[in-house]
């Protein structure tokens, strides 16, 4: 009140704003929830400060749009309502495997992230099966890669697109007889009723028809040892970054492969670890724009070898299915000249370790680069599941 | 359609990939909330043709679990490319559930004991 007394204006002024703040607060206030559930998936904290806003300075004239800003701002570049706003935009139809991730890199700070994902088969068909493989061969157009708000501060920034010719073989399975096929399917009916959700896990019925079901699939470990994958071909295609006008076009082959044991008899089946790779030969035809060029002064075509390697592993039976998993990438230009070895450009690698869970959300450190970055950075990423 | 323990189809991709992925404490309800990136056991951080590889590899492990293990066959007018292929675009999408392929499955298969 003494402050009052010595600025009767501003006072005066303060009061007014209070008055209508607390005016719009008693009438808003029953009203905000159902108002904010209808403009879903508008963020509910921005919808109510919107709301209280909008009538607060129609009753006083006044507004503090500089503080409704910054807290609208702040909610409307959250992952979790872009993501939600992206799938009501699409409903069930996203043309893109689009997802929005907040990327957190150089010491602390986050970057929101677009990751995209297309994969386009123009043509593909099975193959005659050989012995104990199944095959066919495809054609597929590719494009995948991340974009943030700030060019500048990508730390994930590679856009990659391309064009494949290749065959693939898996294992076989051989066709089971009627009887066992009936029965492994009811047992499988009689299971996700008998453990229908979480609450009847426990119950007698529920275990009992889990033991059934498990049974009978490890019965198929007598003739299923593992399952194997792999594909193989060319791939024409472009590279570029976000942040730069830097590209290379590549040319090569590929192989990838993924090993799953199917039983509990050897150390990765029993540990449940699937291990995957993939390497491939590029020839790269970069520009001057690219940092070989702008940093080691050669824009030359070289070749590449690219390798990956990765681990699945789940983690012990737990309420919420988890999995640990690694992954290891390596690009390096074979025959490298000298300067581009002074720069520290004629490789790159990225170790990424995460702890993920089966509803998607992910934890996970990175550290290294990939092709087109200057210097290596540690990269903490946390993913938000999408619902397209 | 909703995921439900009385669809054949549901209740066979349930079991199949809780079986596979050794987690026997998950109800049929909580397995639809699994991600594709879980069931295709991708692996963050690894390059996009290389996830793109594991949703291939993992939709021919579901079509030759069911047509060679559960009897399964394409729907009338599918024949396995196609079955195959509609599972990809399931699985493909991070977005996505277990929920949301096993609609693509009952779409694209009959299993033994389902009305043609």
């Amino acid at each position: 009140m003494k402050k009052c007394a010595l600025a009767a204006v501003g006072c005066a002024a303060l009061s007014t704003n209070a008055l209508a703040q607390s005016l719009a607060d008693v009438f808003l206030d029953p009203h905000k929830a159902q108002i904010c559930a209808s403009l879903e998936p508008l963020p509910t904290e921005s919808c109510q400060a919107l709301l209280s806003e909008a009538v607060t300075s129609k009753l006083s004239g006044a507004s503090d749009m500089e503080a409704l800003t910054a807290r609208v701002e702040e909610e409307l570049l959250d992952p979790v309502f872009l993501n939600s706003a992206v799938a009501k935009v699409f409903g069930g139809g996203v043309p893109l495997g689009i997802e929005f991730k907040m990327l957190d890199a150089e010491e602390g700070e986050s970057v929101l992230g677009l990751t995209y994902t297309v994969d386009y088969e123009f043509a593909g068909d099975a193959l005659q099966p050989k012995e104990n493989w199944s095959r066919d061969y495809f054609v597929v157009f590719q494009a995948d890669g991340t974009l943030t708000q700030d060019n500048e501060r990508n730390p994930r920034d590679l856009q990659d697109i391309r064009f494949q010719l290749g065959a693939s073989k898996w294992t076989r399975f051989p066709p089971q007889d009627m009887g066992f096929q009936t029965a492994l399917g009811e047992a499988n009916v009689a299971r996700a009723q008998a453990c229908a959700t979480d609450e009847v896990l426990e119950s007698q019925e529920c275990q009992e028809a889990n033991a059934k079901m498990f049974g009978m699939l490890d019965e198929t470990m007598d003739f299923i040892r593992a399952f194997h994958y792999y594909d193989f071909g060319v791939e024409l295609g472009y590279e570029t970054s976000q942040g730069s006008s830097a590209s290379a076009k590549k040319f090569g082959g590929f192989l990838f492969g993924q090993y799953e044991s199917w039983g509990d008899g050897s150390f990765l089946g029993a540990l449940g670890i699937t291990p995957a790779f993939r390497i491939a030969l590029e020839s790269m035809d970069p520009d001057n724009e690219s940092p070989r060029a702008t940093l080691a002064g050669d824009d030359s075509g070289y070749y590449r070898f690219s390798g990956e390697l990765s681990f699945w592993m789940p983690l012990p039976a737990t309420s919420e299915p988890l999995a640990l998993t690694f992954s290891y990438r390596h690009y390096r230009e074979l025959d490298a000249s000298e300067s581009v070895k002074l720069a520290g450009l004629e490789s790159n690698n990225l170790r990424t370790f995460t702890l993920s869970a089966s509803n998607g959300v992910v934890v996970s450190y990175s550290s290294g680069s990939l092709p087109f970055s200057e210097q290596d950075e540690d990269v903490l990423t946390l993913g938000w599941q999408t619902h397209f | 359609m909703s995921w439900s323990p009385n669809n054949k189809a549901h209740a066979c991709l349930s079991g199949f990939e809780i079986w596979h992925h050794k987690q026997p404490k998950t109800s049929f309800m909580a397995s639809g909330e699994w991600g594709t990136d879980f069931m295709i056991k991708a692996v963050p951080g690894e390059s996009p043709s290389t996830r793109a590889s594991k949703v291939d590899a993992h939709a021919k492990l579901l079509n030759e679990a069911f047509t060679a293990l559960y009897g399964a066959k394409p729907e009338g007018n599918l024949d396995q490319d196609d079955a195959v292929a509609q599972m990809k675009t399931a699985l493909s999408d991070s977005g996505k559930k277990m929920r949301d392929v096993g609609d693509a499955v009952d779409a694209a298969y009959r299993f033994i004991g389902e009305l043609a």
